[in-house]
């Protein structure tokens, strides 16, 4: 049997008996010391790391040792190399639903043993839940790699997620979630301090708290990745002190969330940050945003309301790849040296942008995400800003308002040439395409002049009162004179174009729920 | 292993006494040699007193593959000024193709190279071949296991039944 059955272990090579090879029987796997091979029972589904406890005496609790991944609101067949089995829940009001299933209360969910004792009928007759929680209580005191507690309206209670987190702190815990979708139970819950200084701790997100104000806040060295959603009552200065003291800060997300007191400023000196992304903040009252020294930073993503009324400076990022949106909306948007100024005119909803221009190109930037708003004259504020970007691979444009724009038939060629047509720029999408000249006039530009251009996607054509005609389009474009042979032209729902804007998406929806 | 000699070349020395030249950028894909270097950099012999010949050599095959694999990759994006995405995707399958081949070996050799990367510090090489200990493990009955990696098995059938009773679910039928 052991050959047919070596093949199907996927070991593909029966043992080498040749002279020198160690002898048949020899147990190599057990010399291996404890913390590989808990790595290795880490990558299995728990069940199976379980189940190695009956090898040997050298395997009877390793898998103890082992950390534990634990979520409270998986189907776990949905998230591949998760040591759940697909019957496995901690979710209390998966219990509730079912009672003769799960007859578990919400206080049985202090299931790590310091809370409270684990029923103690027949183990054979409990439900797998509850079974899974006399082992967390009982038998696996070892650390907890991840836990992520979504809550259900009534279930989770404040002391019990206090209780739940003080646990797992003491277990080194890396990846810290509570997504409370609820918001009923949610903005009571303020974490404590001791949250943000936990030295195990990498990963942190917190989905509608309450954020704790810093009285002097220590913050872990170690945490690379903080993620705030929906947050309410966060302090700027704790912003400021996250971002300056966290030496490891890889990430920052900080959405919809409220500001305890405004109007801030927000100024990033890091030299860890990588990703940042500020969305939906009209309720932060950003004034300003300055990137003042970021040499690491690659992705700066600003979404919906950063669009409107605020200074964006950036002023050291020589790393930076992806940029969105920067808006025709910004009071003052300030590249290098090079800034933009708003410039009001008489009429309060036309307002034009005036560049002070010294040359200076940001050539490190291959996604650019553009927000019009409010221009009168599409072109040459489209033109000046697109000329900061002498190298973008992928440009998209997202033209949320309706308004009448200038055409100037003819501007674009007067523009000379931009560099990326020639060497780099390969996508286009615009969102909230209409067919207007000025829009039209651009595009055929880019048609005409594209030379290693893939695609042009046109999003979201929901004109009303006249339904676009592609080959009208085609044909006004100047399809036929592209400059590249591969173009394609396409015309697209937004539903249908996912994964062409899925990089931008997250700024755009409401409903941003992109922790990867 | 022969090199152009403009080079840093460095010996490594298996615990059975044979002499491995390597460049130093192969040798430097050990992050235990590299601190090594670090410390003192006109070292230029260094002896592993852990690792036999046989594991060594599939070690230094290992990292030189991946140097290769890098060092086209950056030739390539340099030429180009950017790096084309299929072809990127391209030379990533075909590492992976090779790492998979390259643990086409018994259980005893993948076990020594799980301790020779632990040791060395080459941290590609100690997660590819710990998945491959773990997919070995991975839905396999107890007795399989064992007969696997030739685990044996010192329990009572008292004390089995012990730890199978603490966590019975563990060992139910799944469909």
């Amino acid at each position: 049997m052991s050959s047919s059955q070596q093949e199907e272990w996927n070991s593909p090579v029966p043992p080498d008996v040749s002279v020198g090879k160690p002898t048949e029987g020899l147990d190599n796997i057990s010399r291996l010391p404890d913390c590989i091979l808990t790595s290795i029972l880490f990558l299995i589904p728990f069940k199976d790391s379980v189940r190695t406890s009956i090898l040997s005496s050298r395997w009877r609790n390793l898998w103890k040792l082992t950390p534990l991944r634990l979520d409270d609101s998986m189907p776990a067949s949905s998230l591949p190399g998760c040591p759940w089995d697909d019957s496995f829940s901690l979710n209390p009001y998966e219990w509730n639903k079912s009672p003769n299933l799960f007859p578990l209360t919400p206080n049985q969910l202090s299931f790590f043993g310091e809370y409270g004792e684990p029923p103690k009928s027949n183990p054979l007759d409990q439900p797998y839940n509850s079974r899974i929680a006399r082992i967390l209580s009982s038998t696996h005191d070892g650390p907890v790699h991840s836990l992520r507690l979504s809550g259900v309206k009534g279930f989770l209670f404040q002391h019990t997620v206090a209780h739940i987190v003080q646990t797992v702190f003491k277990r080194n815990i890396c990846e810290l979630t509570l997504d409370f979708r609820s918001k009923d139970i949610a903005y009571q819950y303020q974490p404590t301090l001791c949250l943000f200084s936990c030295n195990s701790l990498q990963k942190l997100t917190l989905t509608n708290c309450m954020v704790p104000k810093p009285t002097p806040l220590s913050i872990s060295p170690n945490l690379k990745e903080l993620n705030l959603m929906g947050c309410i009552r966060l302090d700027p200065d704790f912003l400021q002190t996250v971002l300056n003291s966290c030496a490891s800060l890889q990430t920052m997300q900080l959405v919809s969330c409220e500001a305890s007191s405004g109007p801030c400023i927000i100024s990033v000196r890091s030299h860890s940050l990588r990703k940042f992304v500020l969305s939906d903040i009209w309720c932060l009252r950003l004034k300003e945003l300055i990137i003042e020294d970021a040499p690491n930073l690659e992705n700066l993503m600003l979404g919906r309301d950063m669009i409107y009324s605020c200074d964006v400076k950036i002023l050291h990022a020589r790393k930076l790849r992806v940029l969105g949106f920067i808006s025709t909306g910004f009071k003052k948007l300030q590249l290098g040296r090079d800034y933009f100024v708003q410039q009001s005119t008489n009429s309060t909803t036309t307002i034009d942008w005036k560049m002070m221009p010294s040359g200076l190109t940001l050539s490190t930037v291959k996604k650019l995400g553009i927000a019009i708003v409010y221009i009168r004259n599409y072109g040459r504020t489209l033109a000046r800003l697109l000329g900061c970007f002498p190298c973008i691979e992928s440009l998209y444009i997202c033209d949320p308002n309706k308004h009448t724009i200038q055409a100037v038939r003819g501007f674009w060629n007067e523009q000379g040439s931009f560099e990326f047509l020639d060497y780099y720029l390969k996508e286009v999408i615009i969102k909230g395409f209409r067919g207007d000249k000025a829009e039209v006039e651009f595009l055929r530009f880019l048609v005409v002049n594209g030379k290693l251009l893939d695609k042009i996607i046109l999003l979201d054509l929901r004109s009303t009162s006249t339904t676009i005609d592609s080959e009208e389009i085609q044909r006004k474009l100047c399809f036929h004179k592209r400059a590249s042979k591969d173009l394609e032209l396409v015309f697209s729902s937004e539903t249908q174009c996912n994964d062409h804007v899925s990089l931008w998406k997250p700024l755009l929806d409401k409903e941003f729920i992109s922790i990867p | 292993m022969a090199r152009s000699s403009t080079e840093n070349m460095i010996t490594l020395m298996s615990s059975d006494g044979e002499e491995f030249m390597v460049t130093e950028k192969v040798a430097r894909e050990c992050t235990t040699i590299r601190n090594m270097l670090e410390d003192d950099c006109v070292i230029t012999n260094i002896p592993l007193p852990n690792v036999t010949s046989d594991i060594l050599s599939m070690v230094i095959e290992y990292c030189m593959e991946h140097v290769a694999a890098a060092e086209k990759a950056a030739a390539e994006t340099a030429e180009k000024g950017s790096s084309s995405a299929p072809a990127a995707a391209k030379a990533n399958k075909d590492l992976e193709e090779w790492d998979k081949a390259f643990m086409n070996v018994d259980v005893y050799t993948l076990c020594d190279l799980i301790l020779a990367a632990n040791y060395l510090n080459v941290s590609g090489l100690l997660d590819l071949t710990i998945q491959t200990a773990a997919n070995l493990i991975k839905g396999k009955s107890p007795e399989q296991i064992r007969k696997t990696f030739h685990i044996q098995n010192d329990l009572s059938l008292e004390e089995e039944e012990k730890i199978r009773s603490q966590t019975p679910w563990a060992f139910e039928k799944s469909e």
